[in-house]
């Protein structure tokens, strides 16, 4: 296995931005530290000659396998522990324990195994619980060691975290009492927990990415200033950037609980114009934008949204968000009458009944959904076998 | 056997001697070492050696061999000896271990040398025999689409990709076979088929981002639905396609890591299937990079504009307007005026204005000769307009004419234009647009508007004759106007204002018959009050004011509303028809008209009843009605009729008056206990006014009532009687904070008029305390500059508005402004009713004019007011010493003696400085007498 080049793993990034994101991540995860002086096992809120003292400290992990490269080769090993500098081998034959400068390595494989197909299949039906259990067990023992450049970790982790945040807020939408609240908060601590390890994968979007989800997490634990705290830490990005999208996106969540529905309508209509290619956002900001129309009072737009939404995100939890308050709209009749034509639409403008339009697919929507039969995994089976009949 | 394995045997001279175990370890080794070429003839030698053999133990130990010679001609690209190699296998093992691979690769043997039909009946028959892991099935499932594909078959591609989908273990494979069932129903337009797949489009690996085909596909996707007029859709599409820019940048880096993964797939422990897969995808990458860089155009542009018009059309104006702004950046210039002026439209739209001004800004700036450039500005200024933002209305339309002359909608630029400056009470200017529309566009439909306002211009500047003028003409050459009505009644009005009284009363008189329910009938009904009034019909007038009153559309404004009251008022009085008046203002308070005057109506009851010699009465009816109103300190009219109650009480007999007072003292006494300090207040101010009061009690109410606390609850006339006795009494301090309260809460009376006069003079006077230029000095200047300003502009009429001006003038030559000096002199000479002060302004004129070294235009102003003012003695010697000296200044000396002998020849002036100084310059410029 050769090593993964920075290039490859930094593809979410359509402008190079390695640099910005390494700055970024680095300052975002200094201060959440600061802030949550448990997050981390290396680092805390102590005294600059604790902190040196940690430096030098050696934290135990589990034994985990691995192939490390570095400019002067490659070899494997097990590691069990690191500091803030090296990472600690498993003693040797001879009793010796080798220790791997970090900056030395420049790629590392895990040995990552869990069920593909079983996650693929949990992700596309949005079980989400079944999908966290395989990953998280596959994942969770690299967790330390996701700041080593180039490791194939590092992007599933975020997988993972993406997961378990698009969990938690399923979880809050339907939150009916304090105990599914409470419930709640810790789906999005866990979850903010995952993305503080991806955070420190800075040598690739992995880590700004992080940082940003994290940013989504601490919203959903009620910690909008904390929330507000990092993203003004990190560089507002341009469009192109990877990290667009999610700026934008948070900027508009807090918008919306802080600052009143005009200013996080222009933040998610950033988001949702300069970041239409990731599905991580825009059917996020495309969700706030409909929340906006409706409170700054154009029913109209709001209800194009979600119907929108609803229709280009089929069976998933975003269109289901989108159907109940398509619904919602339709009942209260705001949008019953006609709305005015102007001059310019009526030439060229989109002219079609969308009442109407809405109305048919909330009708469909009750309709139980066609069965369809499911792949499922097997071993080979060869049906001529004499032992195939039986 | 195939030629190119005999060749092999043929050049490997060990063989002979070989054991069959050294062969088998070297085919082995070269097989797992990835060289498949080099194993391939010792598989063969060993077939030919043991292949045949009886032995079951050697049958087994042959299986993998047989298998591994046919995967050494597949991995070597010899599909048809691959083909035949495999169904050798199959023969020998039909049970055997690796008998459901070899049914795969004999159909990807037969897919790879063209056979496709052949290959999917093959692939099915081998789906048929087996059931597969998913990682495998997936890879069936994609060759058979890749089958129907090669021949351009979407439809029947479908069926495979689906599956494959469903059966993909990792997120690449899904996603490819997302990408390309997308792409397939992209082709036909089975949208609802394509959205289960839009999660999986627009994750950060998927085909999507890099795959030609689906990203043009989608074009011609969204291209067709437009066509169609299904727009929503074809924006929802269009939204799908993946920049140029990205796809190419994106093929490119996922090309480098799919040769990345394919050297390291060879180098680690053979998985044929999966180099296979990985190769075939290289070949794909290959392809679409090679394809978009010699087939594709980059469409970049053009999409961002279509999805940004999508936004626009679907009344997204807020996304629009940010993704139009964008292409104007980034879009070239074949998009970027029309993308800068569709985002104005955009931000036109929603809030906040700002954004949508500061865009037309932009355009304007940028592109004044620009396509959109009429429509922009004219949508801009109508924005404006909609605002009734007038001043912006009138320098956005002037600019505008003045860049396009032969603006598009030059008409309905003049009309704004000409409606904002009748808005700005701006008349003049008003007729020249509205004049100048009906001169250059007498076609316009704005035509009748243009006579109609600028005939309303014409009376508001009062030329009623151009009025009549122009609304006879308007009701003549447009019978149906709108304005038709409206100018009929202005008709009316002006025949009023011209006083020819009949032709008015009988216009008006025929607009109340035509259009009783009209909202102008009580107005029309009003101006017939006036006409009567006018001629002596005095019934007739009250008859009409009281109808307009009590018109049952209630439309009269209150200072029409009022108007008629206090004429109708007025008139009674004059006619000694007391009892009719007090029944008139009683029905007059209890119609509670909002913001009437309540007060004022009081007053004239009073009136009337002293007239009707109820003097106890009017005084009690006054007192009881200024406890009435009194808790209110806003009702400016309480002191009026306080003020009106002491002229009664001197009127009365000693008793009758010694009843009264004792009347207003009880009151104070319940004011204080009921704790109404307003009303506390105005009945102490009262007392000043109290017959018997001494100098030293005089004092001691007067402390009483000028304390700083007391400010909160003074009324106006007490707030005066504050202010006055704290610049008697040089408290400094409570004449500023009771001048600051009088303009706070009674900001347009003439209570707050004096006070903004004391407190510009009061800070001109600091100013000259302090030193030049200084910010101190410059504060204080502004804030007289600032009271005297709304001074002149609110109570422009007034006299107070002249001595503002005068004052004015005097700060700005204080400050070195002889521009804006002059301005304010010129405005009091403007005005016939200040006469008295133009000897000032003109002195102020000279001043400024000497200010600017214009000497002789100086000397022309004082020499206007000694030849106007002479009886002014004081100012006059002033003016002829100034004059003389402006004249030497401007080398002028012959002219300037001539003055000076003039001046001292008078000998009135003698008592003046001026006349010794005049006598000193007269000896300095050699022209002593």
């Amino acid at each position: 296995m050769m090593p993964p080049t920075p290039s490859a793993r930094n593809h979410s990034s359509r402008r190079p931005a390695a640099g910005r994101a390494t700055t970024a991540a680095a300052v975002a995860t200094a201060l959440l530290l600061a802030a949550l002086p448990c997050r981390s096992q290396t680092a805390g809120t102590r005294t600059a000659g604790a902190r040196a003292a940690a430096g030098t400290r050696i934290v135990s992990t589990g034994p985990v396998k691995v192939r490390l490269w570095s400019e002067k080769g490659k070899w494997d090993a097990v590691l069990v522990g690191r500091t803030e500098t090296h990472v600690q081998g498993a003693p040797d034959a001879s009793g010796g324990a080798p220790r791997h400068e970090i900056a030395q390595i420049t790629g590392a494989a895990f040995p990552i195994e869990y069920n593909r197909f079983e996650v693929m299949r949990a992700l596309h039906h949005q079980d989400w619980a079944t999908a966290i259990r395989l990953q998280y067990k596959a994942y969770e023992p690299y967790f330390p060691y996701l700041d080593l450049p180039n490791n194939n970790a590092a992007e599933g982790a975020l997988e993972l975290g993406t997961t378990m945040l698009r969990a938690a807020t399923r979880s809050q939408r339907e939150a009916a009492g304090e105990a599914d609240r409470e419930r709640t908060r810790k789906q999005f601590e866990s979850a903010y927990a995952v993305f503080q390890h991806c955070s420190k994968a800075t040598w690739s979007s992995v880590g700004l990415l992080g940082s940003l989800k994290g940013c989504r997490c601490l919203i959903g634990m009620g910690k909008t200033r904390a929330a507000w705290f990092e993203l003004r830490s990190l560089e507002e990005p341009v469009p192109g950037d990877a990290a667009y999208g999610h700026y934008w996106l948070i900027q508009a969540e807090l918008h919306m609980l802080t600052n009143g529905y005009a200013s996080a309508m222009e933040a998610s209509v950033k988001s949702l114009c300069f970041e239409n290619k990731d599905v991580e956002t825009f059917p996020d900001a495309l969700l706030i934008s409909a929340r906006c129309y409706e409170a700054l009072g154009e029913p109209y737009r709001a209800r194009d949204v979600y119907y929108e939404v609803a229709r280009l995100f089929p069976r998933t939890d975003w269109s289901a968000a989108a159907t109940a308050r398509l619904r919602a709209i339709m009942d209260s009749g705001v949008t019953r009458e006609a709305e005015a034509t102007t001059v310019e639409s009526a030439f060229l403008g989109i002219d079609e009944d969308m009442n109407a339009l809405v109305r048919a697919y909330l009708a469909d929507q009750k309709k139980p959904p066609a069965a369809t039969e499911e792949e499922t995994e097997s071993a080979v089976v060869d049906r001529e076998a004499p032992a195939a009949g039986r | 056997m195939p030629m190119l394995l005999l060749l092999a045997l043929a050049a490997m001279p060990l063989r002979g001697q070989e054991t069959v175990a050294k062969i088998r370890e070297s085919a082995f080794r070269h097989y797992t070492g990835g060289q498949f070429a080099e194993a391939l003839p010792y598989f063969e030698q060993l077939i030919e050696i043991q292949g045949s053999s009886q032995s079951s133990q050697v049958q087994a130990g042959m299986e993998r061999v047989f298998f591994n010679a046919a995967m050494c001609q597949f991995l070597t690209g010899n599909f048809t000896a691959a083909g035949t190699a495999f169904v050798r296998y199959n023969k020998k093992y039909p049970r055997g271990t690796y008998l459901h691979e070899s049914y795969v690769y004999i159909a990807d043997a037969q897919r790879f040398s063209g056979q496709l039909n052949q290959a999917i009946k093959s692939y099915e028959a081998a789906l048929r025999r087996f059931t597969y892991p998913v990682d495998l099935r997936t890879d069936i499932y994609s060759a058979i689409a890749r089958c129907y594909l090669a021949e351009g078959d979407w439809s029947r591609a479908r069926e495979p990709l689906h599956k494959a989908f469903e059966s993909a273990p990792d997120s690449l494979r899904r996603g490819r076979a997302a990408t390309l069932l997308a792409t397939a129903y992209l082709k036909t337009l089975e949208l609802d088929q394509i959205y289960p797949m839009v999660p999986y489009l627009l994750t950060r690996n998927s085909l999507a981002t890099r795959s030609i085909a689906f990203n043009m596909a989608a074009i011609e996707a969204g291209d067709e639905l437009f066509q169609e007029e299904r727009y929503r859709e074809a924006f929802w599409i269009h939204r799908l396609v993946y920049p140029y820019d990205e796809v190419q940048a994106r093929t490119e880096i996922f090309l480098e890591e799919l040769q990345r993964m394919v050297t390291e797939a060879q180098q680690s422990v053979p998985d044929p299937r999966r180099i296979m897969r990985l190769q075939e995808w290289v070949a794909d990458t290959e392809a679409e990079l090679q394809a978009l860089s010699e087939q594709v155009e980059n469409y970049d542009p053009d999409l961002h504009y279509r999805i940004a018009r999508g936004y626009m059309e679907a009344r997204r104006y807020r996304e629009g307007c940010h993704l139009f702004l964008y292409l104007n950046r980034t879009g070239g210039e074949a998009h970027a005026e029309e993308a800068l002026y569709l985002a104005f439209i955009c931000a036109a739209n929603v809030p906040p204005r700002s954004r949508a001004y500061g865009i037309a800004r932009r355009y304007m700036d940028v592109y004044p000769g620009g396509e959109w450039y009429d429509a922009l500005t004219l949508t801009a200024g109508q924005m404006y307009a909609g605002e009734t933002n007038w001043t912006e209305v009138i320098r956005h339309f002037s600019e505008v004419l003045q860049v396009k002359p032969g603006h598009q909608a030059a008409a309905e630029c003049l009309y704004l234009l000409g409606y904002a400056h009748f808005m700005e009470e701006q008349f003049e200017q008003t007729r020249v647009r509205m004049l100048d529309l009906q001169r250059r566009f007498p076609e316009s439909d704005l035509m009748d508007d243009a006579l109609y306002w600028s005939a309303m211009a014409a009376i508001f500047a009062g030329d009623f004759s151009t009025g009549a003028r122009e609304f006879e003409d308007l009701l003549k050459r447009f019978p149906d106007t709108l304005y038709g009505i409206d100018a009929a009644y202005r008709l009316g009005v002006c025949h009023y204002a011209l006083g020819d009284f009949d032709r008015a009363e009988q216009q008006l008189a025929t607009f109340q018959l035509k259009h009783p329910d009209h909202a102008l009938a009580p107005e029309a009904q009003m101006t017939r009050g006036d006409i009567a009034g006018a001629v002596g019909r005095i019934d007739d007038a009250i008859r009409h004011y009281q109808a307009a009153m009590n018109a049952p559309t209630n439309n009269l404004n209150i200072e029409q509303f009022n108007h008629c009251a206090f004429q109708a008022g007025q008139i009674l009085y004059d006619h000694e028809r007391y009892a009719d008046l007090r029944a008139h203002f009683q029905r007059y308070l209890a119609m509670e008209r909002e913001e009437s005057n309540p007060p004022l109506a009081i007053y004239w009851i009073g009136r009337a009843m002293w007239q009707m010699n109820e003097h106890n009465g009017a005084v009690r009816f006054y007192r009881d009605a200024a406890i009435k109103y009194g808790r209110d300190r806003l009702a400016v009219g309480v002191d009026m009729i306080l003020d009106e109650w002491v002229a009664a009480t001197r009127k009365l007999s000693p008793d009758e008056a010694a009843v009264a007072w004792k009347d207003i003292e009880m009151t104070i006494r319940a004011a204080r206990d009921s704790g109404d300090r307003v009303a506390q207040l105005r009945f102490q101010r009262l007392l000043l006014y109290h017959p018997d009061l001494k100098p030293s009690g005089r004092e001691r109410l007067l402390d009483l009532i000028c304390t700083s606390s007391n400010i909160p609850y003074a009324s106006p006339a007490v707030l005066e009687t504050m202010l006055a006795t704290a610049r008697e009494r040089k408290q400094d301090e409570l004449a500023v904070r009771t001048a600051r309260a009088v303009i706070a809460d009674f900001t347009e009376t003439d209570y707050a008029l004096d006070a903004r006069m004391f407190l510009a003079q009061r800070a001109i006077e600091l100013a000259r305390g302090e030193p030049a230029g200084s910010t101190r000095t410059q504060g204080l200047f502004e804030e007289a500059i600032g009271h005297l300003d709304v001074i002149r502009n609110v109570f422009a009429t007034s006299g107070e508005a002249a001595e503002a001006l005068l004052t004015l003038g005097e700060v700005y030559t204080l400050l070195n402004k002889p521009d804006e000096a002059d301005q304010c002199f010129k405005d009091v000479l403007g005005v016939r009713e200040w006469r008295n002060l133009w000897p000032r302004a003109l002195m102020g004129r000279g001043a400024s004019a000497e200010a600017k070294r214009e000497w002789i235009r100086a000397s022309a102003f004082y020499e206007r007011i000694y030849v106007l003012y002479i009886g002014h003695r004081e100012i006059a010697a002033q003016a002829y010493y100034k004059r003389a000296l402006c004249l030497h200044r401007g080398y002028e000396n012959t002219k300037a003696i001539e003055t000076l002998k003039a001046m001292l020849a008078n000998h009135d002036f003698e008592a003046f400085p001026e006349y010794g100084k005049a006598r000193q310059l007269l000896a300095r410029l050699g022209g002593a007498q």
